[in-house]
């Protein structure tokens, strides 16, 4: 598979300060992207610019393997920061003015609008809306002509629990649907479930990007336990591929080579006469990581 | 024109996009009625000054004179279908949906455009309305009707006016009281000092309405100039050409904004 969208060394100021420093990588078809970082880490800037709304001061980037920026934009569905209509108009109209741009025909309305369980409203003012609403019609306009790539900005923003429980549904319904998302979030954990691939920001710089399998691979850690704590801690830290040995709620935490598997520790216990009572495998968290990386 | 028949969809059902259309309408409609009526006058039994409306010749000098001053309700509502673009940010969205930058700009011109046109319509069916009322000679129609061409480009010249420092305030509070502040005051002053101060009379090329104004003077007051002594006979193509020039410099400072700048 190609890359939808590829970035090249995108840097963008505000004056003195840097939002974006020199920042790449690739996003591949068929993914799904989480764009991570605090709040002020460049991630709605560098949406911004290749949805072409912010002018980056170096660097490039390419849809679809360079077609013309308009032309991808027509093939994409966006939800930048805050749902953007004209508010003295209903669902429907302001969808027919998104469909026309997208040059798509009207007949995709009714179904994007069913899709986010807005048809009962779809004659209703934009401006009589909650803000749930609001955001489940910005991402009905984002699904008109099925496009290939949605890219959602923070999309649960401001929501209530509830409004956070649909959208969070409804994103996990288009993944499975099998859309392409680039999403930059606050949702850590529904990113952690779904993504494929992350990129990390902070103040600007890329700290890291890839398949989140190896973003959080050489973090595993295992959890085991014995009757004897104190002799497991004395056999187990002498086997090989075992850096660090903690004690921790009469557990013992593991951080080990990647080729250890909890398979190897129960067999290596075995064989020096102790049985594990306790065995688990503890992935990282991508919050956990995330927050490692960004210092917070 | 699928740019317009967006901007279409945008504004059919924008209710004060239809008011301020109807306030223009109705009340030049009665201003013209009322001048050719009898009822603008001076005082009770004294000669209408507001300007002639027995022949074709006069009636486009004084309907197109009048119909200048109406030009900036039209005006004040460029300043907002174009400032409610970056309150709602529709105009980012338009951009993510798919439209380039330009498309954007131009979309709005197109609609300076047939806006422009439609004041000058309407101007015109005024003046055959007026024109039947006075039994004026039908045959005379085309005297003096390069004044609705003059009437036209004035449009444009405030919209574009209006439409540019719309793109550079982005708040309509901000623009509209700009707006009607060089309108009514700012220009006023420096158009009189040039005029009566320095007597510097082709000055009124370099102010941005005031080079349309000149396209169409008061009729009364255009007799009145005409008498001056060492007044230059600056003819109106030149005010035209100067006021095109107008159109242009806002039409290159709005593409060099769009392109350039953040949304």
């Amino acid at each position: 598979m190609g890359n939808i969208l590829s970035i090249n060394n995108i840097s963008k100021a505000y004056g003195t300060i840097q939002a974006l420093k020199s920042v790449s990588f690739d996003v591949p078809e068929g993914s799904v992207f989480g764009i991570l970082g605090p709040n002020g880490s460049g991630k709605t800037t560098l949406l911004g610019i290749i949805l072409d709304i912010l002018k980056s001061d170096n660097g490039s980037y390419s849809w679809f393997d360079g077609i013309q920026h308009d032309e991808a934009r027509r093939r994409i569905g966006s939800l930048l920061e805050t749902p953007n209509f004209y508010h003295y108009m209903s669902a429907t109209d302001n969808l027919n003015i998104a469909a026309s741009i997208k040059q798509h025909g009207k007949g995709d309305i009714l179904n994007v609008l069913e899709k986010v369980n807005l048809s009962q409203r779809k004659d209703s003012k934009f401006r009589t809306y909650s803000l749930g609403m609001k955001q489940r019609l910005a991402i009905a306009s984002a699904l008109l002509g099925s496009p290939k790539v949605l890219v959602f900005d923070e999309p649960t923003n401001g929501l209530d629990p509830v409004g956070i429980a649909e959208i969070r549904g409804l994103i996990q319904r288009l993944n499975a649907e099998g859309y392409t998302i680039i999403m930059a979030s606050h949702l850590l954990d529904e990113v952690e479930k779904v993504c494929t691939h992350v990129a990390i920001l902070k103040q600007g710089n890329l700290l890291l990007s890839g398949p989140v399998n190896e973003v959080l691979s050489s973090d595993d850690q295992i959890e085991i336990s014995a009757s004897d704590v104190s002799l497991l801690q004395q056999i187990i830290s002498a086997m090989p591929g075992i850096h660090q040995v903690k004690q921790q709620n009469g557990n013992l935490l593991l951080s080990a080579s990647s080729n250890i598997h909890p398979a190897l520790v129960n067999e290596y216990c075995n064989a020096k006469g102790i049985t594990l009572s306790h065995l688990l495998l503890k992935k990282k968290s991508l919050e956990t990581k995330f927050m490692e990386l960004t210092n917070n | 024109m699928s740019l317009l028949s967006i901007e279409w969809l945008k504004v059919k059902k924008y209710i004060t996009f239809w008011v301020l259309l109807s306030l223009f309408c109705v009340f030049l409609l009665i201003w013209n009625l009322s001048i050719s009526g009898g009822f603008l006058t001076i005082g009770k039994g004294a000669p209408n000054i507001f300007g002639g409306t027995k022949t074709y010749d006069q009636i486009w000098s004084t309907i197109c004179f009048y119909s200048s001053h109406f030009v900036i309700f039209i005006s004040i509502l460029v300043v907002i279908l174009t400032t409610n673009e970056y309150q709602f940010k529709t105009n980012r969205q338009n951009v993510i949906d798919g439209w380039q930058r330009l498309q954007f700009y131009h979309a709005k011109w197109m609609v300076i455009l047939v806006l422009s046109v439609g004041v000058t319509l309407f101007a015109a069916i005024n003046g055959v309305i007026m024109g039947n009322m006075e039994h004026a000679a039908f045959s005379n129609i085309g005297l003096n009707s390069i004044k609705l061409f003059w009437l036209f480009i004035l449009t444009v010249n405030y919209l574009g006016f209006a439409y540019t420092l719309s793109l550079l305030l982005k708040r309509s509070g901000i623009a509209i009281a700009l707006l009607l502040l060089y309108y009514m005051i700012i220009e006023t002053i420096i158009h009189s000092i040039f005029f009566f101060k320095y007597q510097w009379f082709v000055g009124d090329m370099f102010l941005p309405l005031q080079s349309s104004d000149e396209l169409l003077r008061q009729p009364a007051m255009e007799q009145i100039i005409a008498m001056m002594k060492d007044k230059p006979d600056i003819p109106s193509y030149a005010y035209a050409l100067a006021s095109c020039g107008w159109i242009a410099f806002y039409y290159i400072l709005g593409r060099w904004r769009m392109v350039k700048s953040d949304w």
